[in-house]
């Protein structure tokens, strides 16, 4: 394989706008997983009471609303959940991880959220938030500015 | 272990070991993911009465596959404190079961003035699990899961 540079231009500052090709491929390669999280969701609704083993209730038609909902804003903003599991609180969690950054946004069968930050060596923090657009997206921006740090 | 009817013992050794049960999803990276936490009245088994393979004891083998991961009794955080609505404590619980002498929970109260009403708020908890996992990693694991737990 040949490695080279173009002469006298700053080919360092292009970006994927001078190469549509690149961009198109992020998209969709984005696209794919978020459409992969939303069928992992709508399965997630049809697993069986006690699935962990104990007595934790199936995520609910609620949960998978509102999940998708989270899905398409983290869509929008670009931040790609690691994992999205069943939660023994009844609902689903979505993990996010950056070295050794982490974040939690849990979605719950009784229509609550909540969502934490933390780290090996960080105070963790945590808040309750509503289904509203604005509170997601500020905790959406949260999560964001956590694991970048 | 049968209980063959012996009273419940209070936890006295912080670094007693506790076992977990695991699937092979559970795991986020090192760590174990929150959502697989649940409290209060996550099962674990004594380390002082049991040894790590009796957590995937079942007559009809419903855990086998699964894993088992330790953590110790001071790993669990004592208080929760909210930054939104009430605070918690926490804390271990034996409460032995006919055919497993050495089961315990995880329990929690609320702080003053609500201790005794209602359970905490989905953030506390949330920081607690997320507090808790941060002890509970894979170099900790005692028997590795070939199986989610679904």
């Amino acid at each position: 394989m040949a490695y080279y540079r173009f002469i006298d231009r700053r080919d360092e500052a292009r970006t994927a706008s001078t190469f549509p090709n690149l961009e198109q491929s992020l998209y969709w390669q984005n696209n794919a997983i978020f459409e992969d999280m939303r069928r992992k969701l709508r399965e997630l609704t049809r697993i069986h009471k006690g699935w962990d083993a104990y007595d934790a209730d199936p995520p609910n038609e609620e949960v998978a609303v509102t999940g998708d909902h989270v899905l398409t804003h983290l869509e929008k903003a670009q931040l790609i959940p690691a994992r999205l599991s069943p939660s023994t609180e009844g609902g689903i969690g979505l993990s996010f991880i950056r070295g050794v950054k982490r974040a939690e946004l849990e979605i719950y069968n009784t229509g609550e959220l909540a969502a934490v930050t933390y780290g090996p060596e960080d105070e963790s923090f945590a808040w309750d938030l509503d289904n509203s657009e604005a509170a997601i997206s500020a905790s959406i921006e949260t999560i964001r500015v956590h694991l970048s740090q | 272990m049968y209980a063959s009817g012996r009273a419940a013992a209070r936890f006295a050794e912080p670094l007693e070991p506790l076992y977990l049960r695991f699937g092979l999803e559970d795991f986020l990276g090192e760590h174990l993911v929150p959502a697989v936490l649940r409290v209060p009245g996550q099962s674990v088994n004594r380390g002082s009465l049991s040894e790590p393979e009796d957590v995937l004891f079942h007559e009809e083998g419903h855990y086998d596959g699964l894993g088992v991961v330790e953590f110790v009794v001071q790993d669990v955080p004592s208080a929760i404190f909210a930054n939104q609505g009430s605070s918690a404590i926490f804390f271990m619980l034996h409460k032995p079961l006919p055919e497993n002498y050495s089961h315990s929970e995880i329990a929690c109260d609320q702080v003053e003035p609500l201790k005794g009403n209602h359970e905490p708020s989905k953030s506390v908890k949330l920081k607690f699990r997320a507090d808790l996992c941060k002890c509970i990693r894979t170099d900790r694991i005692r028997i590795h899961a070939f199986r989610t737990n679904r």
